[in-house]
């Protein structure tokens, strides 16, 4: 069972929020707006390598901008097994908070 | 809402964020947190987002080298595992580079301490750098000459004249001067007298008593501690009276204790007295003419020396129209090591830059012999660890990786080695001392510079030495090594092994020679013919100006005894002279220092010495009260072809002015040590005034001793009866030459040992290689001669070029150092030869036996695969 620890949940989940591939700026944005904490790029980094050594993450380097000393960001992108990794925590969630009241006010999807 | 105009973040943090953080490769930290950073420019102001940026580079550089650090760990317990069994494993190889390191360290370490001592003379005083010595300097026809002394008005005359110059005190010290303290006497005590701005000027701390009464009348004495408990037991010495007798006797009081002088100073004495007693003996403080005391002064905080030293030179000129003497002032700090002077007598335990820089270079040379010796032994090996670098790469390990691994390998050796040597160090320590007449003490919480020090050394040693395998290795092809196939045959590197073993035998070679040429030397010192005869002559002391009455009723009844030949009390050869310019005689016609000397009528037989031309002064001839004789080298120097009859004209000092003629040339004789040359001396009958000089016949000395003691007693009642062997104190002169001699023939043998230990392992090594190469010869019909021989050639290619550039090599140094000795041994040469001999020797012995091994060795047993 690929189960992933939390942070690496949020990171994955922002990733696939994000429409599968982010730049590191943008994914650390969601990844804050998710969290509602935080997170310092080196954390985010170590985190992102653990998942690259998993599989679940590819990082690719981007073109430079068209710009003399333009910068080539890294692009991260969600894997099948990340999905699968995803999928399966997802489900593992749901068992475990089968129980557990759920208010049902509007619960906007995003 | 403010314009930023500039959006870029903070540039320190941004420079430290791009250095350290070393995932660069992969994630672009830099830019996405400057991405960031404008956003957050915008959102929340520059603070906040300078804030954040700050905050960001240190959690991720933090972050990231926990990371680093925690996997740096697990390479390091693997390559400390990797080490320690390559160690075990191969015990023969890492003892010997072991040791060899540990003896260079050790030698380097014990140097350190030596050197440190030596230049830390003299800098315990308050006032180090501004205190300086006056120097004379004396045009003679030939030279100037350097004397330590100066007359005696200086002092004040430069104070005066000079507002640069703020404070002075005259010095002169004394020996074997007679004290007498409760009822004790003693002529043990050194010593000196100075003037009161002594104790301002030098830092001698007074433990009782104060700066302002120690010396407020002629009569109050300073003594060091020691004295005080020596005299005094635990009672307070202040206010006790201690009598001096240089002719009456007169008592002094103490009225301060200073502490124990430190070893490095080179003012050393156990009591001191206001310098205006000096009037005993010499009435005339205020002669221009005559260098007798020693001046210090001290200099206004931020003079220059230079400028001083231009306007003071010619002070003398100034208060003497005749003076050709001009002085300049000598850096306290120099005093003991750079002080090459005529005159310099109470510079205790004087040194020689010389030496420290050639001890320096010896420890280092030691050292780098056995640095060679690691790099040597580890090339040879490096076989062994291919196999280990291609897995390695292979797995992933990239080549600076692997340097720091070989590297730190060196370094752990090395270090390991610092231990033993530290070890080392601590035992030999006392043997050293006294070996450099030292108190050296191995205190690292008193010195940690010597500690960081070692540490350096240790270190530096273990990356030079480990420095070629580790680039070595590192380059290695992971495909070529994992196949056997990284080193052809084991014949990498083989040319910088080559010059390694050159090198380090000719240093071994150079070592040698020197020691053998260094004891040359000193035999030839030892046993030149000095011109006088210095066997079987007793001297005796007696310190009081004063003739001894009806010395010559005393002298017939001491040649009574038959022990005794004969007695002089003239000035005997192994005290130094004092030259000044005064004497004229006729056809004079420039300056010229000449070195009078104050003789009696028995001076030229109980020295057994002989005339060139004409005769001594004889008791036959009342004008030879008046006339002189000189010496061969005077002769030269006056410019007198026919000397006798010339006239000359001279006023010794305390003594009335006679002119007289030359009545004869003695034969050039050595007066005091062989390291000066020798000088122009005029001899003239004195009221000879100083020692005793007796030849006894050889047998029954003590029982002559006995005798001359009851005569002193009789005579001289109220001093003891000190007496010395004029060859004895001849020979002491040479002291710090043999000392020199022995710890050079240490650093040989420590030399050859490490340089034997090394050829011991590269042998073994190649001769295990050659194993099966040997092995075929002799199946294929060579003999053990033979084979002995093949092996030996490499062995003795080596020696030829080793011994082609040692020796040049060696003669230059050698003639350097001898250069420095006005008598010398003819060359070096043949102590180079012998030097050669030896080194060849001795490391043909070091692997004879492992040649012999492998020729004997059966073939079958070689070939065989197992």
């Amino acid at each position: 069972m690929s189960v992933l620890t939390v942070k690496e949940e949020i990171i994955l989940s922002a990733l696939w929020m994000l429409g599968r591939s982010a730049y590191g700026g943008i994914l650390r944005d969601k990844v804050v707006k998710l969290s509602k904490k935080d997170i310092v790029y080196g954390t985010l980094y170590n985190l992102l390598e653990i998942l690259i050594r998993k599989g679940y993450v590819k990082s690719r380097k981007d073109t430079p901008t068209p710009v003399q000393g333009g910068k080539a960001m890294t692009i991260y992108t969600l894997t099948d097994e990340g999905i699968s990794a995803l999928k399966a925590t997802k489900e593992l969630h749901e068992n475990i908070w089968k129980e557990w009241p759920v208010p049902d006010l509007g619960v906007s999807k995003k | 809402m403010k314009i930023y105009s500039n959006k870029k973040p903070p540039f320190l943090a941004k420079q430290l964020l791009k250095y350290l953080f070393r995932y660069n490769e992969r994630h672009s930290i830099v830019e996405d947190s400057e991405y960031t950073y404008v956003k957050m420019l915008e959102n929340s102001g520059i603070h906040k987002a300078k804030l954040w940026y700050w905050k960001n580079v240190i959690r991720s550089i933090c972050g990231y080298l926990k990371l680093h650090a925690y996997w740096r760990f697990i390479m390091f317990k693997n390559y400390m595992k990797i080490t320690l069994r390559n160690i075990k494993r191969q015990k023969v190889f890492s003892f010997i580079n072991i040791s060899g390191l540990s003896v260079g360290i050790a030698c380097c370490i014990l140097m350190l301490l030596w050197i440190q001592d030596e230049l830390s003379f003299d800098r315990f005083h308050k006032n180090t750098n501004e205190l300086y010595r006056v120097i004379s300097k004396i045009p003679t026809s030939n030279e100037i000459i350097h004397n330590a002394r100066t007359p005696n008005a200086i002092g004040a005359a430069l104070v005066d004249q000079y507002p640069e110059i703020v404070n002075y005190t005259r010095y002169q010290g004394f020996e074997g001067r007679l004290l007498e303290c409760n009822g004790k006497t003693n002529t043990n005590d050194i010593m000196a007298v100075a003037d009161k701005a002594f104790f301002e000027m030098f830092s001698f701390e007074l433990i009782s008593g104060d700066l302002g009464s120690c010396f407020e009348n002629r009569y109050c004495i300073v003594i060091t501690e020691s004295m005080g408990r020596k005299y005094f037991g635990n009672e307070d010495p202040m206010g006790k009276i201690i009598n001096i007798i240089p002719g009456p006797k007169i008592p002094f009081t103490v009225t301060g204790v200073i502490k124990d002088i430190p070893e490095t100073s080179h003012l050393q004495f156990d009591y001191i007295i206001p310098f205006d007693n000096t009037v005993w003996w010499d009435a005339d403080l205020k002669n221009w003419k005559i260098t007798m005391y020693y001046t210090y002064i001290q200099l206004q905080k931020g003079s220059i020396t230079e400028d001083v030293n231009n306007k003071i030179s010619s002070i003398i000129k100034d208060h003497e129209k005749t003076a050709i003497v001009e002085v300049y002032l000598q850096p306290l700090k120099n005093i003991h090591l750079k002080s090459k002077l005529a005159g310099d007598f109470d510079n205790f335990k004087q040194g020689d830059i010389k030496y420290i820089y050639i001890y320096c270079i010896t420890a280092l040379c030691i050292l780098l012999i056995a640095c060679i010796n690691f790099m040597n032994l580890s090339t040879a090996r490096l076989n062994r660890r291919a196999k280990e670098v291609g897995l390695r790469k292979v797995i992933g390990a990239q080549k600076k990786h692997l340097l720091s691994q070989f590297l730190g390998e060196s370094v752990f050796l090395s270090l390991f080695a610092l231990i033993l040597a530290l070890i080392s160090v601590v035992i030999i320590l006392p043997t050293f001392n006294s070996l450099t007449n030292k108190h050296l003490t191995f205190d690292f919480s008193a010195n940690l510079i010597l500690f960081a020090l070692c540490i350096g050394i240790a270190i530096v040693t273990g990356v030079i030495s480990g420095s070629y395998p580790a680039f070595f290795l590192s380059k290695l092809q992971p495909v070529n090594a994992l196949k056997n196939f990284g080193f052809k045959n084991g014949l990498t590197g083989i040319y910088l092994r080559k010059i390694l073993v050159v090198a380090q035998f000719a240093l071994s070679v150079i070592f040698i020679s020197g020691t053998i040429v260094v004891y040359n030397q000193l035999d030839f010192i030892r046993n030149k013919p000095l011109g006088y005869d210095n066997s079987n002559i007793i001297n005796t002391y007696s310190y009081f100006r004063g003739p001894i009455n009806n010395f010559d009723v005393i002298r017939k009844e001491l040649l009574e005894y038959p022990n005794i030949i004969n007695i002089s009390r003239a000035k005997p050869p192994n005290l130094e002279l004092f030259g000044n310019t005064s004497v004229q005689w006729e056809g004079k016609n420039q300056k010229v220092t000449l070195y009078p000397v104050d003789v009696d009528f028995s001076y030229l037989e109980t020295f057994s010495m002989t005339m060139k031309e004409g005769r001594f002064f004889s008791k036959e001839y009342t004008s030879d009260y008046n006339n002189y004789v000189v010496n061969e080298t005077a002769a030269e120097v006056m410019g007198l072809k026919n000397p006798i009859g010339t006239k000359v004209r001279y006023k010794p000092r305390d003594e009335t002015e006679r002119t007289g003629v030359i009545i004869g040339v003695i034969k050039n004789f050595h007066q005091n040590s062989l390291h000066n040359s020798i000088e122009p001396m005029v001899f003239y009958l004195g009221n000879v005034l100083g020692s005793n000089s007796v030849k006894i016949k050889p047998d029954n000395i003590p029982e002559t001793i006995a005798f001359l003691e009851k005569m002193w007693e009789k005579h001289v009642p109220n001093y003891p009866f000190l007496y010395s062997f004029l060859k004895e104190t001849i020979d002491d002169f040479y002291v710090n030459d043999r000392k020199t001699g022995t710890i050079f023939s240490y650093f040989s043998l420590l030399a050859i040992f490490i340089s034997c230990l090394g050829l011991f392992g590269l042998t073994s090594f190649s001769t295990e290689q050659r194993k099966k190469e040997i092995g075929i010869r002799k199946v294929l019909g060579s003999s053990i001669f033979d084979v002995t021989l093949l092996l030996s050639k490499e062995f003795f290619e080596n020696v030829v070029i080793s011994i082609i550039i040692a020796g040049p090599a060696a003669w230059y140094i050698m003639s350097k150092w001898l250069g420095g000795y006005a008598y010398r041994i003819e060359s070096g040469v043949p102590a180079i030869i012998l030097a050669c001999l030896i080194a060849t020797l001795t490391a043909f012995v070091s692997i004879f036996l492992q040649i012999i091994k492998v020729a004997w060795a059966n073939p079958v047993d070689s070939l065989r695969t197992e």
